[in-house]
């Protein structure tokens, strides 16, 4: 890959701060952000209603890789249904409703950013 | 985005099946889900559906969750023929495809990663199955277009790739596309082993009224026959000529015929609609599956099978494994075969007259009438095979000739009456035993059923008490008087009479029994 480690990184930042706009203008509002436990990351908690949002951010600057939604599959699926039950635990919170959601950011090098929101993988 | 869906074909054997292949195109984790029981050749469909799109320029919903089903989903379903009726219900549920157009027809075909369409077998009975299931036009790749317009009244197109179906599902110009290979490569010798047997004739051989006669019996009321005789006297020449008196086949036994030799990958669709019945000479060294039919993954049919509406001969038959002459008995009575694996179970048709041929000894030679018969097997070998010739398949032979080896006496200038004028014959009895039968589900004396010939078409109390006195004296059983009185008919139905009587019933006895014939059976025939 030619983009450097940093370079990742910035790209990753812009496309959780777009996503988390997006989510925000959709009514949902923001319990956590880049939660950490020792299974891994949460990019986004949510709240939507009753529901309890985990929100996974995908961001591609070009589809040579395949597309943003093809990079979570079911391992992945499985590891943030495991992420909220944490998150749930240690933040002694209730919700009615779990779901865990995608948000893919397609970066275009000009204009503005494609954002598709998939609820409920 | 949303759902669609297209029409495939499901086979079980012979037997066909119409698929709802239903795609559903939705957010959610990405990726291709296939439900209904499908086998793994079916399975990889997935991989070379997705490039077939891709390479097509069509749109793949990359960002989607796909779920194809192929319904009813209980029906075990395996092959490579759904790849095109996924791919288009895929097109369509992603919105890449209008559904008009995919109701009413059944699409059948492999797709190549470059989105070619490539030939599959079976495909002559899929569009039967279609046919009957009321759907009027099938899209088949090109190579087997002419195999699938033998199916009347049935709308075929065919295409080489998927992008020139989805094209014309469009309305849009067809695109030009490479011809695909058709994957036989035709015989790579000038030899025609297949067509060794459109040369003979019955004016081939000389002499032997008696057997010719029996022959005749045979072929016109669906005998099975077993000929008996030291080697060399002339019972692979005459079975070999069998077919030749055997009328053409109808459109429906074509068709059938010709369905079997789709499903084994043998039908050569360039000779046309199949008008000559086949004939089947399997070695003795055949296995069970290769003589009734199964095989791994998909059940091909067997010898039983393919010589269907023929002649199925089967050359030194002791000496086929035991197994294997079991497996006989069902077809000999049925005119079917049903290949049970596992939970699947398949049923091919199987009404072949079966010609068994069987020499005296292993050795061949043995002759009880000759002191000096040059003879060279030991007493128990000649026992073990001769139990093995008066087996339970001996049981359901109708007929059954000795033959001796030529001689003076058996010397006749019968023999050179040719096939063509005995065809004749043979269809004409053929005939009066259709209309006879009409409201019935046989066509020929000998699959009718023993219980309704006795009932409504018995035969005359003189030569019931013929019989009678035989089975009285042990010479013959029950199941053998109901032979007797098939042939009976058919001795009958060959000569022109009306109805069978005592004469008709001496000569069938005789024929059953191995008995000689006497000279006024044949004058009889040619009244």
């Amino acid at each position: 890959m030619s983009s450097t480690a940093p370079a990742r990184i910035a790209l990753g930042n812009y496309g959780e701060s777009v996503a988390e706009r997006h989510l925000v203008e959709a009514g949902m509002t923001v319990l956590d952000r880049n939660w950490r436990c020792a299974d891994g990351e949460i990019d986004l908690v949510l709240r939507e209603g009753d529901t309890l949002v985990v929100c996974e951010v995908k961001t591609r600057s070009h589809d040579g890789c395949g597309t943003p939604h093809e990079a979570v599959d079911k391992t992945k699926l499985d590891r943030l249904k495991r992420l909220a039950i944490a998150w749930l635990e240690q933040h002694d919170v209730r919700a009615p409703g779990i779901r865990i959601d995608l948000v893919a950011v397609m970066h275009a090098p000009r204009g503005s950013a494609l954002v598709e929101h998939v609820r409920g993988l | 985005m949303g759902y669609a869906r297209a029409h495939g074909v499901a086979l079980r054997g012979a037997v066909g099946h119409l698929v709802d292949v239903q795609a559903d195109v939705s957010p959610g984790l990405v990726g291709l889900t296939l439900v209904g029981r499908a086998d793994s050749v079916l399975a990889e469909g997935r991989d070379r559906v997705r490039m077939a799109i891709i390479n097509s320029d069509l749109e793949w919903p990359a960002t989607k969750r796909i779920t194809v089903l192929l319904s009813p989903a209980d029906l075990p379903k395996g092959g490579s023929h759904y790849d095109l009726s996924m791919a288009l219900a895929i097109l369509a549920a992603g919105g890449e495809l209008e559904t008009i157009g995919l109701e009413r027809t059944v699409f059948i075909g492999e797709l190549a990663l470059d989105g070619g369409l490539r030939p599959t077998s079976g495909v002559l009975p899929m569009v039967l199955a279609a046919s009957h299931a009321g759907i009027a036009r099938v899209v088949v790749p090109e190579p087997q277009v002419a195999e699938a317009r033998m199916v009347p009244g049935m709308e075929v197109l065919g295409f080489r790739s998927l992008g020139q179906v989805v094209a014309e599902l469009r309305g849009e110009p067809v695109p030009d596309a490479p011809p695909v290979a058709t994957g036989t490569g035709g015989s790579l010798l000038g030899w025609r082993g297949d067509r060794r047997l459109d040369d003979m004739d019955m004016s081939d051989l000389r002499g032997r009224p008696e057997t010719r006669f029996a022959v005749e019996v045979a072929a016109a009321g669906g005998h099975h026959l077993l000929l008996k005789g030291p080697k060399g006297c002339g019972k692979t020449s005459i079975a070999e000529r069998i077919p030749t008196i055997l009328p053409d086949l109808s459109r429906e036994e074509s068709l059938e015929v010709m369905a079997v030799q789709s499903l084994a990958g043998v039908l050569d669709v360039d000779r046309g609609l199949l008008t000559r019945p086949p004939f089947a000479a399997p070695h003795h060294d055949a296995s069970k599956p290769g003589i009734v039919g199964g095989g791994t993954g998909r059940v091909r049919p067997g010898q039983v099978s393919l010589s269907h509406a023929g002649v199925l001969f089967l050359d030194e038959f002791p000496l086929f494994k035991s197994d294997v002459i079991e497996c006989l008995r069902e077809p000999l009575e049925s005119g079917d075969i049903t290949v049970s694996r596992g939970e699947e179970s398949v049923t091919l048709p199987a009404r072949a007259l079966v010609v068994l041929a069987a020499n005296p000894c292993p050795c061949g030679n043995f002759d009880a009438s000759i002191t000096k018969d040059g003879c060279i097997c030991r007493a128990n070998e000649r026992q073990s095979y001769e139990r093995k010739v008066s087996g339970p398949i001996t049981d359901r032979i109708d007929i059954i000739r000795t033959l001796r080896p030529m001689s003076e006496q058996n010397h006749d200038p019968w023999g050179s009456e040719n096939s063509a004028d005995i065809r004749e014959r043979v269809t004409a009895a053929r005939r009066r035993q259709r209309e006879r039968y009409a409201d019935f589900g046989w066509r020929l004396n000998g699959q009718a059923s023993g219980i309704a010939l006795r009932d409504n078409w018995p035969l005359p109390p003189s030569a019931e008490a013929l019989i009678d006195s035989r089975i009285f004296s042990g010479a013959l059983t029950r199941r053998g008087a109901v032979r007797v009185h098939r042939l009976a008919w058919t001795v009958a139905d060959l000569a022109g009479v009306d109805w069978p009587g005592v004469t008709e019933t001496e000569t069938a006895l005789a024929l059953r029994n191995g008995g000689s014939l006497t000279v006024s059976a044949f004058e009889g025939r040619s009244a």
